[in-house]
């Protein structure tokens, strides 16, 4: 099954670099680009014939066409000093071009060109430049240059540029000279690599306005890639293809496509963003095949091809039948049921199987299960290879599902590329009954995903065959519920006790704090959780029930005292109800919101105060009930009194994870009217008081 | 039971490392109830000739449950001074046998600028844990120093109890040093083996150190000693740490040749200056020359990071660190006749400079101008500081000033209170809506000016909107901001305002008979802002960045319908470190509110601790009093 992600536009094309044998007519002509400064950090490894090709590709270079020569900046350029379209805009990215070019030698060759105007003093950071690359690839011929806004120039120095050596990636650096408000910057880089089938996912967007966006993809003859256009429907966006000279083969010509988007307004971070990349404009590309006279390659690019080249590893590790073994059938001993048996083993594993960092979900640095098993300890994704090793020893269906966490992004069904997955997780199935499982975190219940890993969908590894499958774990009901008895003592003290019920994530989410802290840290947790319900309550007694009992509620009872919590005059007494859910700050700042509202998960958060009033005081008046909702989210407050006491009731329930840009204005005023709500007071009377009213000074 | 291993476990290592009588109750109470104790700490420098050493640091900790684990990720960095050459590690149980060792293929290596753009440093980490508690964690790191300019400082304390610490230095050469301890009053054992002198420091059952709110900068590491050679080098550079105007030759030495300028930059200078005769006013024309065309870059590898950029290379790229930028903004005031210096500096964040230490205690350099008897101090990294208002983070520091005879130590000057005043008048009326319609002029100078010009004089519109609307919606979060406006708002530049409109909405609710309003719309002190010791805990100072004043004036006008039933006592409390009142006022239908508060001095001794929480207690309790209204 192929499943379109719900939250994008998403446009697919086929792309084929056709053969040509018409003599080229137009001779590439060449420009005035000034490549002067430019540096070569390292020396190409390659063959001579590809030195010569760079050389070529210097003159090429005018051929694949910057109608912007490097350093040429336009008086209108010159003077833009401010950005009407997007006022948050510390610079405006007048052009972000590249160029990706496979040779005739299979090498990948890209040409990055930024030009820049810098708005405002932070703006003066996009001059301070770091090129992260992988440290099998060479970048070179950087060169960058400034233009004051009275046309100074001011060039880059080549000893200048910094170069860190890193594990896996090594890191560029280099400070563009000469830059204060209303420069301009610009510099572009050549990115080698060998791996021509990686070439990166190209984004339009930024977090800052960028007037022009260009790609540029010249393939060689015979190379077939599928390319998808994700969340562009709404800029103005031009696919082109034309024909060019192949500087390769002389007489021949290759396709260029180009896209090209003007004018995006930028997407900078706001709370409730599961992944910014999801949202910006981009296009991903396939490799599909290749094919010339003498050889034919179809690379690995279905579900199935990746799947059957994952499983030559994955195989390997759900057979592995030493150790696991002896350790499945010890621990299921005592059990024929095929249910029983999966929940022994997943408890034995979330229990005694410490989790660590995640590293990778293959390769060297993957860890299989026997060594898991034995040093007691694994990442996620390892511990649930080891579980479904084990559950396979014992007779089980167990297979890997590979998923994309929230945060890492959502996953394009279309786009058949392994690392947009980034965890494993179980789908085990018994009797026609699935059961996704998670051991990576120990509170989690058996059958359960978490709010990290609860997403749409994830590639099934089932030998040769990957299918991209929709994941239907239960949904647990999240539930806070808190409920307080209270009573107003002498002193302006309240005395209080809460008892909060967690369910669902709310108590995965909870046990997993408390669950890493000893006991004076969960003390400290306590004491602040009571310090932001009021930062002068004293904490007198508090105690978890169900910490280790996972698929269970877990409770925390609370006993403490609010001192000086009310305020008082001569005849009153008032306050606001001292609510645990209360809302105090509205985290919508933006008027408004292009991309959706992303919340962890569905939740249901309720709280019922019982005020016990002492003799000497009476309520003489009460906030009114409310009761206010957008789609998917609803929110209520009640109250009730008798003579002895009063009780508050507020209910907040988020019915969807995610709020439609529409509603975002609305979700803000609600929002406020939440906050205004729960600061609203109740009072009462001082019984020995007469209430009059005064004027004067409180001199 | 799992406690009682431990303790016994303790104890034994206690009775066989130190040999000393065991402090049963010591063990008890600082050690037994911690997630890992330090078994062991051990420094060993030995000073092969007098440019270079070898480290070997090693460390044992007991690591009692995986609430410990941080103490497994083990880091370490080198430079081209610092060389790493080895690092092992492995894990023992508590009976001494070996469970595991540290593969080297799990020791990363990288590259990495943290804390700068461009550092060359090199880190080194690992990280080693077992699944069976308790374990020991023991590992050791072999450095090799090119130059014994960074001779590492001892801290034997750390954040969890330490049982043994030792400091040993190896002196092969009999290189002449010296040290300074910083509550540490443990004397070394000196030994002579052949021709090495050996000096070791050791000591034992040392409890954690406990950090307390808003303590000094200085007091971050309780317990130190400082290490120098009297004589180092830095590559080709040679100096002496005998005194103070030595080791500012030694910066006359980095320096040398390096303020000279370019043509074209002179004549820039020149053109800037040429009608100028007022030696302050041309300073402060060629500061904000400085600060409008450079910024704030720091590239700081190998000997850059203690030998400036030449003047001329900063006057084209338009860039440095702060001792680049000191480097170029006193050529440019030599070349205008002002005498200028450097100055090193140990910023304000990171503590206070030894005086009587003369070594390299420096993060920072800063510009010492004199015209006339005044000095004038320049922070040259900052593009939003005037002329008279350097930084709190270089006010009242000891600073080295290196003329052409060398170092001396002078004291740059604090601004007191009333210079760092922010002064805010609110105007208001009350809608019968519940929205507060509002206009706020905020009046801002020294210290308070700095930190507001530097928000708005670096970011875009939006984020500065945000901002201003940030500063009003601390008590009131349902704040719209319709406009403001940014200026020096007197010609000397020394006050900074801000004038805001806009509108608090449901500032009151619209029902109800009574309506409650707090006055206290822009500074309020909550219960948060009181630290948590108890005035018998306390054993630090109280720490302000610097000494300020903040006064308030609201006025809210309500619409007709509503009568005052209750209105807040007026207070008033002054001592020798804060002074604070607020006066309530109800006429003609309008609120009327003020208040002053003032922290007069930035460090409030302990002694007086126990007056200052009251002090505090009795401003939050004011500062939440509401005046109360009835609905007619």
């Amino acid at each position: 099954m192929v499943l379109e992600p719900s939250n994008h536009d998403v446009i697919e094309m086929k792309l084929e670099g056709k053969s040509f044998t018409k003599f080229a007519s137009v001779i590439p002509k060449s420009t005035t680009t000034s490549y002067t400064k430019s540096v070569k950090l390292k020396t190409n490894p390659r063959s001579i014939m590809k030195k010569l090709l760079i050389v070529i590709l210097y003159l090429f270079n005018a051929n694949i066409g910057y109608c912007q020569d490097f350093g040429e900046v336009s008086e209108a350029e010159l003077n833009l000093n401010s950005c009407v379209e997007q006022p948050d805009a510390d610079v405006i990215i007048i052009f972000d071009k590249c160029s990706m070019r496979i040779t005739h030698d299979f090498d990948l060759q890209i040409n990055y060109h930024k030009r820049i105007k810098v708005l405002t003093e932070e703006g003066k950071e996009y001059a301070n430049v770091k090129i992260r690359y992988w440290n099998k690839d060479i970048i070179n011929s950087i060169d960058a240059i400034c233009i004051s806004p009275d046309g100074e120039e001011y060039e880059l120095d080549s000893d200048n540029i910094f170069e860190e050596e890193g594990e896996k990636s090594n890191t560029i650096s280099f400070a563009i000279p000469g830059v204060e408000v209303g420069s301009i910057i610009e510099y572009e880089y050549r990115h080698w690599s060998d791996y021509v089938t990686r070439l990166e996912p190209w984004y339009f967007q930024d977090k800052n306005y960028t007037m022009l966006s260009e790609l540029k993809v010249l393939m060689p003859n015979g190379y077939q890639y599928h390319t998808l256009l994700m969340n562009t429907l709404n800029y103005n966006f031009v696919q082109d293809e034309i024909d060019i000279p192949d500087i390769d083969r002389s007489g021949k010509k290759i396709k260029q496509f180009t896209w090209t988007a003007k004018n995006i307004t930028g997407i900078k971070e706001e709370p409730f963003i599961n992944n910014i990349y999801d949202k910006y404009a981009k296009i991903l590309f396939i490799l599909h095949s290749y094919k010339d006279l003498y050889n034919s390659f179809i690379f690995s690019k279905t579900w199935d091809e990746i799947a059957e080249n994952i499983s030559k590893t994955y195989n390997k590790y759900i057979h592995q039948d030493d150790l696991t073994e002896d350790k499945a059938i010890e621990l299921t001993a005592s059990t024929n049921s095929k249910l029983e048996k999966a929940k022994i083993i997943y408890e034995y594993l979330r229990e005694e199987i410490k989790t660590t960092s995640h590293k990778t979900l293959y390769g060297d640095d993957f860890k299989d299960p026997e060594e898991v098993l034995e040093s007691k300890e694994g990442s996620s994704s390892e511990k649930n290879m080891l579980l479904i090793n084990m559950l396979n020893l014992c007779g089980l269906d167990a297979k890997p599902l590979l998923i994309s966490t929230r945060s890492n992004g959502t996953v394009v069904p279309n786009y058949h590329e392994p690392w947009q997955f980034n965890r494993l997780i179980c789908l085990l199935k018994i009797d026609d009954q699935k059961y996704f499982l998670h051991s990576g975190i120990k509170s989690n219940p058996f059958g359960y995903l978490t709010p990290a890993t609860d997403v749409d969908v994830g590639l099934l590894i089932n030998d040769d065959e990957g299918n991209i499958m929709n994941l239907s774990p239960p949904k647990p009901p999240n539930n806070s519920i808190y409920k307080t008895e209270c009573e107003i003592v002498d002193d302006n003290v309240i005395t209080a006790n809460t008892i909060i019920t967690y369910s669902g994530y709310c108590a995965l989410e909870e046990r997993d704090i408390i669950g890493t802290k000893n006991k004076e840290e969960i003390e400290e947790y306590v004491k602040d959780m009571l310090e932001k319900l009021y930062a002068g309550s004293e904490l007198d007694s508090f105690s978890y029930t169900g910490i280790d009992s996972y698929d269970k509620e877990l409770l925390l009872n609370i006993s403490y005292k609010l001192i000086d919590y009310m305020d008082e005059t001569d005849d009153l007494v008032y306050f606001a109800f001292p609510l645990f859910s209360a809302s105090k700050t509205n985290p919508f700042k933006s008027e408004r919101r292009y991309f959706d509202v992303d919340y962890k998960y569905t939740a249901k958060t309720s709280e019922e105060i019982r005020l016990i009033l002492p003799k000497n005081l009476s309520v003489i008046e009460t906030p009114v009930k409310k009761r206010f909702g957008i789609k998917d989210y609803t929110f209520g407050k009640y109250y009730l009194n008798n003579d002895s006491s009063i009780i508050c009731s507020r209910i907040e329930t988020i019915k969807s994870k995610s709020v439609r840009p529409k509603d975002y204005p609305s979700l803000k005023k609600m929002t406020e009217n939440i906050i205004s709500s729960d600061q609203e007071q109740l009072v009462l009377k001082k019984n020995d008081a007469e209430i009059q009213s005064v004027k004067g000074t409180g001199e | 039971m799992k406690n009682i291993l431990i303790l016994m476990l303790l104890l034994s290592y206690c009775i066989f490392s130190t040999q000393n009588a065991y402090n049963s109750n010591l063990a008890d109470s600082i050690f037994i109830n911690e997630d890992a104790v330090i078994l062991n700490d051990e420094t060993v420098f030995t000073i092969t000739d007098s440019e270079s050493a070898d480290l070997i640091y090693s460390k044992s900790i007991l690591i009692k449950n995986r609430n410990a684990e941080n103490y497994c990720k083990v880091y370490t960095s080198g430079s081209s001074f610092i060389e790493i050459e080895d690092i092992e590690a492995a894990i023992f149980d508590t009976l001494g046998n070996m469970i595991k060792e540290l593969d080297t293929d799990d020791i990363k290596e990288e590259e990495l600028s943290i804390s700068s753009f461009y550092s060359g440093h090199v880190y080194n980490y690992f990280k080693l844990t077992h699944h069976s508690y308790p374990y020991i964690l023991k590992y050791k790191i072999e450095k090799k120093y090119k130059t014994l300019f960074f001779w590492p400082s001892w801290y034997p304390q750390d954040d969890i109890p330490t049982l043994k610490s030792t400091y040993k230095i190896i002196n092969e050469e009999r290189v002449k040093f010296d040290y300074y301890p910083i509550n540490i009053d443990v004397l070394p054992e000196v030994e002579n083996m052949g021709d090495d002198e050996i000096s070791i420091w050791e000591m034992k059952n040392i409890p954690k150190f406990e950090k307390e709110e808003y303590m000094p900068p200085e007091n971050d590491y309780r317990m130190k000693i400082l290490f120098k050679p009297l004589k180092f080098n830095l590559e080709d550079y040679y100096g002496s740490s005998n005194d103070w105007k030595n080791y500012g030759m030694f910066y006359n030495l980095l320096t040398d040749g390096r303020y000279e300028l370019p043509e074209k930059a002179k004549q820039e200078i020149e053109s800037l200056t040429k009608n100028v005769n007022n030696k302050k006013e041309l300073v402060e024309i060629l500061y904000k020359y400085l600060q409008n065309k450079n910024r704030y870059v720091d590239i700081e590898m190998g000997i850059n990071g203690w030998q400036p950029q030449k003047a001329k290379d900063v006057y084209f790229n338009r860039y440095g660190d702060c001792k680049d930028l000191s480097t170029y903004m006193i050529s440019i005031l030599r070349h205008s006749g002002i005498e200028a210096y450097p100055a090193l500096a140990l910023s304000r964040n990171r503590g206070k400079l030894v005086d009587e230490f003369p070594m390299s205690q420096f993060n920072h350099c800063i510009t010492m101008a004199i015209v006339e008897t005044d000095t004038i101090w320049l922070e040259c990294t900052a593009s939003y500081t005037d002329l008279d208002d350097t930084p709190y983070n270089i006010e009242n520091i000891t600073a080295l000033v290196v003329n052409n005879e060398g170092g001396v130590l002078v004291k740059t000057p604090q601004k007191s209170a009333v210079k760092n005043m922010a002064k805010s008048i609110i105007s208001a009326n009350l809608m019968s809506n519940g929205t507060l319609k509002y206009s706020a002029d905020i009046n801002l100078t020294g210290n308070q000016k700095n930190y507001f010009k530097y928000i708005l004089s670096s970011r875009n519109e939006k984020e500065d909107k945000e901002f201003v609307q940030g500063i009003l919606n601390d008590y009131y979060p349902n704040v719209y901001v319709d406009n403001y406006t940014v200026c020096n708002t007197d010609e000397s530049k020394l006050e900074y305002g801000l004038g805001i409109n806009g509108e608090y909405k449901k500032f009151i609710p619209t029902a109800g008979k009574r309506i409650f309003i707090n006055p206290a719309i822009y500074n309020r002190k909550l219960l948060s802002a009181l630290p948590k010791e108890k005035p018998e805990e306390r054993k630090f100072p109280v720490y302000y960045l610097y000494p300020f004043v903040d006064l308030d004036s609201v006025n809210i006008s309500l619409p007709e319908g509503f009568n005052l039933e209750s209105i807040p006592k007026s207070i008033s409390i002054e001592n020798n470190f804060a002074k604070y009142n607020s006066k309530y006022l109800f006429e003609n239908d309008t609120i009327k509110y003020s208040r002053y508060y003032e922290i007069k001095r930035n460090l409030i001794p302990v002694e007086n601790y126990e007056e200052y929480l009251e002090f505090l207690k009795l401003v939050i309790k004011t500062d939440k009093a509401k005046f109360v209204l009835k609905r007619k």
